[in-house]
């Protein structure tokens, strides 16, 4: 059940099934702490990915830090992205919502592809994340796509990327029980480019990157 | 026309990247020029000159996005691939690249242009120069080879432009002029020292700049001192003023921005500094510099880049050691060996431009330190020793720069070298050499490294005969004796060639009944070949100075 409460600093924040989904002290403050800390990851992105809507204040303290950015939340909450939507109109024009029930959805919604079109940075706001938790996590997995077990289902969300691989090294090491244990990195990327995919654009840009770790 | 000049490496490189951009600009007035650079370099931006549009790597970031389990995999690839669309929409007519890393080349190998110029790769992964130069800077001085030119002479003749530039250049701004007023006391024109760099092997001990700064101030009363430094260096360069001022020394810190410090610096009167960014700055502020080699500071590639700079470079063996490892030394030897009574010294003889005392200097110091004098020799950057029994020495080795410089530009292979000119160049160096000499005695003095010229020349002949005929005929016992022994006599009188041990190795296989392979032999008749070309661009500099001075006799 949604209810709503004043903060101490009288900004409304919203209780959910007994979780408060941001401070109800100074919910302002706490954005501008929680976008403090998310600010290293966001400079060289042009897509910004929220996972939980929240309140919307985390949200509207990124608007005002990164007005050039453009910024997409995945709620799964209808009713919250309702209550937002009545009592922030103004500041939510600039922001992209979308509603998303199942990890199937990502694939299918147009508005999720679009999200998903330029390098993006993905953000969880953990007070919005709570009543869901399960699901968000894996939501998470899925858009970074570092976990060996989700690595396919990302390729698939990635146009144009699935050809540049090997599936059968791809296979053979994601079965291999240490590969599978471990985050996904370049050089795995590398590993499992396409003989035929080596001398191409995309094979030229990850040996730059590879040089970077080296 | 657009170019697109890339030096991805640190501020000073990109400073001496600056007569490329001069170059290009006298060269393609029309052309739109463009610079690639790490992000670093950023604050440089508003005291280049010459170039119309800036672009900055972020190797950070992406670094930053490889390394962190948060970022999404495909975040670095995806930035890097959007980021390099918008430099291939530029559609560049040629890319000059500056920086021979592999990091460098493979990026330039990734950005659309019609022409590449140094390290690039093709989609086999091969790698490319364009220019004998760059070539010459990836297989020659990367081996250790002796000859080296200097970067800044590397860039401009590896971007084809050969002739008349010499300096950098940046330019003040009105931030940097109105930062230096507020540092500087009415009409004052300090010494500025910079005491710190970014690696710790470089750097001289506080004490020593401290006994310094003291017997300056014995030499001349009314001199003061600024300490530069950037804000981050803050702390180090307070806790040195405030030593400084213990021993009653005037000094204060100039804590300032890159435009500010080059501003101080157009307004100082000398600067003392270890091998840092500084240093270059200093060199097209024109004013006087004294340079610290400390350390792996290697003077030959990137020394004071001045006609106005004197370097000391202690007389340790592991000087200069390498950049990416600690030093092995109980203590920082090569640090030590440079005594603060030397630097006070030419400090204030150069200050003074009295060369006559810093000859005597030279003398004296001899066994301490290498003291250099550093210039545009010829048509290129060198800096020599003021010690007088090196002058032969220095005059060879400015020789042999000479017909390196000439075979870079395959002056060997055309009808119609240009001798004339390089070797009227090289005798304007001779009075300056042989300062003490009469026009007689210094023709005898180029008399003679004709004559060992052609002695080393004959001997080099008869080697590279006999291993061309031993990597084409059979081998047998005789022949492999005799090919070891002419291989170690020429090791023994060569022993600074890059080739040297290459061929030491050899002979020693030989020693021991290992027939070495055809390709090895191969490539070392290859290399044979050049340094005869050398040695024959060498004796047509020298008797062409011969035959001039003896016109003049």
């Amino acid at each position: 059940m949604m209810e709503v409460l004043t903060s101490e600093s009288g900004s409304p924040v919203v209780r959910w099934q007994g979780l408060s989904l941001a401070s109800t002290r100074q919910p302002e403050k706490e954005a501008q702490e929680w976008v403090k800390k998310a600010a290293p990851l966001l400079s060289s992105v042009p897509h910004i990915i929220v996972l939980g809507l929240g309140c919307g204040y985390h949200v509207f303290e990124l608007i005002r830090q990164f007005p050039q950015k453009s910024i997409y939340v995945f709620e799964v909450n209808r009713e919250l992205i309702q209550f937002c939507q009545s009592h922030f109109s103004l500041q939510m024009a600039d922001v992209n919502i979308i509603e998303i029930r199942s990890l199937s959805e990502l694939s299918m919604s147009a508005r999720a592809q679009r999200a998903l079109s330029q390098p993006y940075s993905v953000l969880e706001h953990w007070p919005s994340l709570q009543p869901q938790r399960s699901f968000y996590k894996e939501l998470s997995a899925l858009l970074k796509g570092r976990d060996p077990t989700v690595f396919r289902d990302y390729l698939e969300l990635r146009p144009g990327r699935k050809d540049l691989f090997d599936e059968r090294l791809m296979l053979e090491d994601l079965l291999n029980s240490e590969t599978s244990l471990q985050l996904l990195s370049v050089k795995d990327l590398e590993r499992w480019l396409h003989p035929d995919r080596k001398n191409s654009k995309t094979g030229g840009l990850i040996q730059v990157l590879r040089e970077l770790v080296k | 026309m657009k170019i697109l000049v890339v030096n991805l490496l640190r501020l000073g490189d990109v400073v001496m990247s600056t007569p490329v951009f001069r170059g290009l600009r006298e060269k393609y007035p029309k052309a739109q020029i463009h610079f690639l650079g790490n992000k670093e370099v950023r604050p440089l931006e508003p005291l280049i000159v010459g170039v119309d549009r800036f672009h900055y790597f972020d190797r950070n970031q992406l670094q930053h996005s490889l390394a962190d389990a948060e970022a999404p995999l495909f975040q670095a690839l995806e930035c890097l691939e959007s980021w390099l669309r918008g430099l291939s929409a530029e559609n560049f007519d040629q890319i000059v690249n500056l920086s021979q890393t592999r990091l460098s080349g493979l990026l330039v190998s990734q950005i659309r242009s019609k022409k590449r110029t140094g390290l690039h790769f093709d989609s086999d992964g091969r790698p490319h120069f364009e220019s004998s130069w760059f070539q010459f800077l990836n297989d020659h001085i990367a081996h250790g080879g002796s000859e080296i030119f200097h970067y800044a002479d590397i860039f401009q003749f590896g971007a084809g432009l050969n002739s008349g530039l010499r300096g950098f250049e940046l330019k003040e701004t009105d931030a940097g002029r109105q930062e230096s007023e507020t540092l500087l006391g009415e009409g004052e024109s300090p010494i500025c020292l910079q005491a710190y760099s970014s690696d710790e092997k470089k750097d001289w001990s506080e004490a020593n700049w401290i006994q310094t700064a003291k017997e300056m101030q014995v030499l001349d009363s009314k001199v003061s001192f600024r300490i530069l430094g950037a804000p981050a260096e803050r702390e180090k360069v307070e806790n040195l003023v405030t030593s400084l001022r213990q021993h009653g020394v005037r000094a204060s810190a100039a804590i300032c921005t890159l435009a500010g410090a080059y501003s101080l610096l157009k307004r100082s009167r000398l600067l003392i500094s270890v091998d840092t960014s500084i240093k270059h700055m200093a060199s097209a502020a024109g004013v006087p510099i004294v340079e610290l080699a400390l350390g792996p500071a290697d003077e030959r590639k990137t020394g004071a880049y001045s006609e106005n700079a004197v370097i000391l470079k202690p007389k340790i063996a592991c000087q200069p050691c390498s950049h990416f490892s600690p030093c092995r030394k109980a203590s920082h030897e090569c640090g030590e060996a440079l005594s603060p009574s030397l630097v006070s010294l030419v400090s204030h003889h150069l200050s003074a431009k009295n060369w006559n005392a810093l000859r005597l200097i030279a003398r004296e110091y001899s066994r301490e330190a290498q003291i250099l004098k550093a210039g545009f020799a010829s048509d290129f950057w060198m800096a020599l020793p003021l010690e007088t029994s090196l002058r032969r020495w220095a005059f060879e080795a400015l020789l042999n720069r000479a017909a390196w410089k000439l075979y870079l530009q395959n002056s060997h292979k055309k009808l119609v070298g240009e001798y004339g000119s390089e070797s009227l160049r090289l005798k304007g160096t001779i009075p300056w050499i042989f300062p003490e000499l009469d026009t007689k005695t210094r023709l005898l003095e180029i008399r003679r490294i004709e004559d060992d010229l052609n002695e080393m020349d004959q001997r080099l002949r008869a080697i590279s005969q006999t291993l061309r005929s031993f990597a084409r005929n059979n081998h047998d016992d005789e022949r492999l004796a005799h090919l070891s022994e002419k291989i170690q006599d020429w090791v023994e009188s060569n022993a600074e060639e890059v080739s040297s041990l290459q061929m030491l190795e050899l002979s020693r296989k030989i020693q021991v009944g290992v027939i070495p392979d055809l390709k090895a032999l191969r490539d070392l008749e290859i290399h044979m070949r050049g340094y005869i070309d050398r040695q024959d661009i060498k004796l047509k500099l020298i008797r062409s100075i011969k035959t001039n001075a003896m016109e003049r006799v």
